[in-house]
């Protein structure tokens, strides 16, 4: 069983939600298209998730969490307006700012990923 | 499934294939670029086609050319070497050379009926790479062989061919 990502309580409104997915498509003499999606898992969901007012237990366990799973660890989340866990991977760096001695400022990456 | 080809949209266009290194004395395996994914529950599954399981790994086929003049193509096959799936197999059977590779083609829509195009066949001929992160081998089809005769016998110039005559007149 996959870990959950954690503090989801605390992931700020200014996270933002993409979806991409890979189409090829043939469009000759007059403009008729043809369209496919190579390969089954080409659509997936990423999210840059912001944690904006995070004290020092809280960071600890964003950032224990980030740590454990780096790049490499994948883990479930059940993002805002799904009706169903997903797995996901964190893309990219950790980032953070200290707000005050004790508020930081978290945002980090994650992508969907299919696996068994 | 000839009826769909004129659609704009017809699904995703999958590929899976067979690796099968019976005749070599190994394993036959069945690789997917892919897994099930129930976009109602979020479940995956290892791909299934005609009742078969179908690991995943990254795997793709490059370079399949058909063409009616010059040298056969030479596809290649490159596999993932992340976790190591197939090392013991090439240690043991000489690079994989002469093991059969079978493609399989079809879309999303036909999964499920067991459909799909005409299958392709390939035969390692050469290990050509191997490194931490990939191993790509060179394909051949079966009849791009060197050396290799038709069955029963060879055709020779001087003997002519049952029902070729070189004078004009027909050899009873």
């Amino acid at each position: 069983m996959a870990d959950e990502l954690p503090l989801i309580n605390k992931i700020a409104q200014t996270s933002s939600h993409k979806i991409r997915e890979n189409v090829i498509g043939v469009s000759y003499g007059n403009g008729y298209e043809q369209r496919t999606v190579v390969g089954e898992n080409q659509q997936a969901d990423s999210w840059s998730l912001n944690y904006l007012v995070l004290d020092e237990v809280e960071r600890e366990v964003l950032l224990s969490f980030w740590r454990d799973k780096g790049n490499h660890d994948s883990f479930t989340w059940t993002a805002f307006g799904d009706l169903f866990e997903k797995t996901w991977l964190i893309s990219g760096n950790y980032s953070e700012t200290a707000l005050s001695g004790e508020l930081f400022k978290v945002a980090f990456s994650i992508i969907q990923v299919f696996e068994l | 499934m000839s009826i769909d080809y004129n659609k704009p949209f017809v699904g995703h266009y999958i590929e899976f294939f067979e690796i099968i290194l019976t005749d070599l004395g190994g394993a036959h395996h069945h690789f997917a670029p892919s897994v099930d994914y129930d976009e109602v529950t979020g479940a995956t599954s290892a791909f299934l086609f005609a009742g078969m399981s179908y690991e995943p790994i990254p795997i793709k086929l490059t370079g399949v050319v058909s063409t009616t003049s010059g040298a056969p193509s030479t596809p290649t096959l490159t596999i993932s070497n992340i976790h190591k799936r197939l090392m013991s197999d090439i240690q043991l059977y000489d690079g994989l050379v002469g093991a059969k590779v079978v493609r399989h083609r079809t879309f999303s829509e036909y999964v499920g009926a067991s459909q799909e195009m005409q299958i392709q066949n390939f035969l390692i001929s050469q290990m050509l790479k191997i490194d931490r992160e990939q191993v790509v081998f060179k394909l051949n089809i079966p009849i791009d062989f060197e050396g290799t005769k038709l069955p029963f016998r060879v055709v020779l110039k001087d003997d002519g061919f049952p029902g070729v005559s070189r004078n004009g007149s027909r050899a009873a």
